[in-house]
């Protein structure tokens, strides 16, 4: 990728000088880790780090964005034999759903793959004959990894992969290698559970606040903190569901699989959101003054426009822009890495430290309103003058009881 | 001269959109919402919005319509979503029986995450009659069974519709049908009262706001 090197050295190009390896490598590695746990795994030193620099190479050379599978490409001469995917007909696919075990979830795969590469491969038979290659590649990995469950979004995962590495790779050897990227960058995902991505979403969070936490607090006034899940599908899709620019996504991935742990992705998305706090605080300011304030209402606008965040800002950005992005993004590694771990930790041992019942305003207001109505009726009439101050007194005190309530509940006391 | 009459105030209301994966839902979204069908959608993946102004009778209504993921893993994220729903519309596939047997429990889970509310069945892909697994009279029935079934003091309706978002036959109807009920379920509840930043404690009087029903007792009960 070999993104090329910049004038300029930086962090993100000293990592990958750091980690240099080729898709061989991380393909050849593959079929021998079945029964590891994914960190015990030979990592890939370097990932695909050639997708950026075929991306180039294809729009330097007018070669059809999807490549046609007749072209030759000496990038990869020596991968170059593609083998055609052993493809299942009709009636073995009707019968995979039966035969495959449950992590696969043939029908939600069948579903999926009915629905994908639309944009990657706009010729109908060509896709077609690549939705094929893709359920193949998806069912054969998990299939051999029960302990890893299919989720929506792996599909656009894989479907990248295949993309960009066929058919100048062989077959096999993309298995290989969306195996191994499964078992180590993707594994978050692919758990039995989402909480492993939710954590995740709730770890970029934190890298928000700790960077612009006047931006992480009107995230969380206007309802979408971490746990509206607004960058679900960014995270868990390697930005893929939202991007059609490929030579963008390419980069992108070479920049999330630099590292073993599969967390920069989390680092470029809190950079993202920093990035665009303008945009951002706009777009909530604007949301609340349209809807008065309703806390339902402002959600969904914001929600709506942040989801759609990666393509007003990604889609069409320069590539100097989005290298001094990832710059931002490997900053943010290098000194909220231990941030990153410590709150995907909180957050799956059920310590959310940010989001406490009354550190957060929605839920503080829950909580009010289930005081509010256990109160007999004539104490909700409005307070008479000189009474503010017991009134506040007892109020405070109501609110530290259910505090008390509520911490003494959550450890079990 | 009298001043022209204070426009009533629009109305919010927030629909879930629930079904497996694969069902139709967006389609049905965007059919409603742009009036437009496409083929090429993707796999939802957390959740879309869209909002939609319509008339409901005589009162302008705001639809804020929420499409869910259909995967049974992304359920975890869905108390961001129902929170403050006033109806859901679930979908199922009439040519994959798999897909009416899960309503039941989408139903459930929406009911546990945002209450009871009233909601629409909707049996997707009509154009696909030749493929048909569930017969529409066994939705029908299971519609009956849950409004038979219904808590009777929380009285909760659930209408059945069956709709093709690619021939754009039934979508309208269902969604203008989720729409007046949850509207009608809105306007029967009393506004609610917001949270005070103070209540007073030594108030002798009952307020006004009691009425002629409150008593000098000093007791709520």
């Amino acid at each position: 990728m070999i993104v090329k090197s910049r004038d300029k050295p930086t962090d993100v190009h000293r990592r990958q000088k750091r980690s240099h390896s080729t898709v061989r490598e991380v393909g050849e590695g593959a079929s021998h880790s079945h029964s590891h746990s994914p960190y015990e795994v030979a990592p890939p030193r370097r990932a695909v780090s050639v997708m950026a620099s075929r991306q180039k190479s294809d729009i330097a050379e007018g070669r059809p964005s999807s490549k046609g599978t007749t072209g030759n490409n000496s990038f990869c001469s020596d991968d170059m034999s593609a083998a055609p995917p052993p493809v299942g007909g009709s009636l073995v696919s009707y019968f995979s759903q039966f035969l495959l075990p449950e992590n696969c979830q043939a029908k939600v795969v069948d579903a999926d793959i009915e629905r994908s590469l639309w944009s990657l491969f706009p010729q109908e038979n060509e896709r077609n004959e690549k939705r094929k290659m893709l359920k193949e590649i998806i069912l054969r990995v998990l299939a051999h990894h029960p302990e890893c469950y299919y989720y929506q979004g792996l599909h656009e995962l894989m479907g990248f992969v295949l993309y960009v590495t066929y058919p100048y790779t062989r077959y096999e050897k993309i298995v290989s290698l969306c195996e191994q990227l499964l078992l180590t960058r993707w594994w978050y995902y692919c758990e039995r559970k989402l909480s492993s991505s939710e954590a995740l979403l709730y770890a970029a969070h934190a890298v928000v606040v700790e960077v612009d936490p006047k931006l992480a607090a009107q995230l969380e006034t206007a309802g979408v903190g971490p746990e509206s899940h607004y960058a679900v599908s960014w995270v868990i899709t390697w930005y893929v569901h939202c991007l059609q620019n490929t030579t963008v996504l390419a980069r992108l991935f070479d920049y999330f699989m630099v590292e073993e742990d599969g967390l920069n992705v989390i680092f470029f998305t809190a950079a993202l959101v920093v990035w665009s706090k303008e945009t951002i605080k706009t777009w909530i300011t604007e949301a609340m003054e349209m809807v008065e304030g309703d806390e339902v209402a402002v959600m969904g606008i914001a929600y709506s426009k942040l989801s759609g965040l990666p393509k007003t800002v990604l889609e069409d950005i320069s590539s100097e822009d989005l290298e001094e992005l990832l710059l931002v993004a490997n900053g943010y590694r290098d000194h909220y890495l231990y941030i990153v771990q410590r709150e995907k930790k909180n957050f799956l041992d059920g310590n959310i430290r940010k989001l406490g019942i009354l550190a957060n305003r929605r839920t503080r207001n829950v909580a009010l309103r289930i005081i509010w109505h256990l109160l007999p009726r004539e104490w909700r009439t409005p307070v008479a003058e000189g009474h503010a101050k017991r009134a506040l007194l007892i109020s405070t005190g109501l609110m530290l009881a259910s505090t008390a309530f509520f911490m003494s509940k959550k450890h079990g006391l | 001269m009298s001043s022209n009459p204070t426009p009533a105030k629009k109305q919010l209301l927030k629909i879930i959109i629930l079904g497996d994966s694969g069902v139709g839902k967006t389609s049905l979204m965007h059919q409603f919402v742009s009036k437009k069908f496409d083929s090429r959608y993707k796999a939802t993946i957390g959740a879309d919005f869209l909002t939609k102004e319509l008339t409901v009778g005589d009162q302008v209504v705001s639809l804020q319509i929420w499409d869910t993921a259909g995967q049974e893993r992304f359920q975890s994220l869905g108390s961001a979503f129902y929170r403050g729903a006033d109806a859901c519309v679930l979908v199922y596939d009439v040519t994959v029986q798999e897909s009416f047997a899960h309503v039941g429990s989408w139903m459930e889970e929406f009911s546990i995450q945002a209450g009871r509310r009233d909601s629409v069945l909707i049996g997707n892909k009509t154009d696909l009659e030749d493929r048909r697994q569930v017969p529409t009279r066994t939705a029908q029935m299971w519609c009956d069974k849950q409004n038979a079934e219904g808590d009777k003091n929380d009285k909760t309706e659930m209408k059945y519709f069956e709709t093709s978002a690619r021939e754009n036959t039934g979508v309208e109807e269902a969604f203008m049908a989720v729409a007046a009920a949850a509207l009608a379920r809105k306007a029967s509840q009393p506004a609610p009262v917001p949270p005070p930043s103070t209540v007073n404690l030594n108030q002798n009087q009952p307020g006004n706001a009691g009425g002629s029903n409150n008593t000098n007792s000093g007791c709520s009960c």
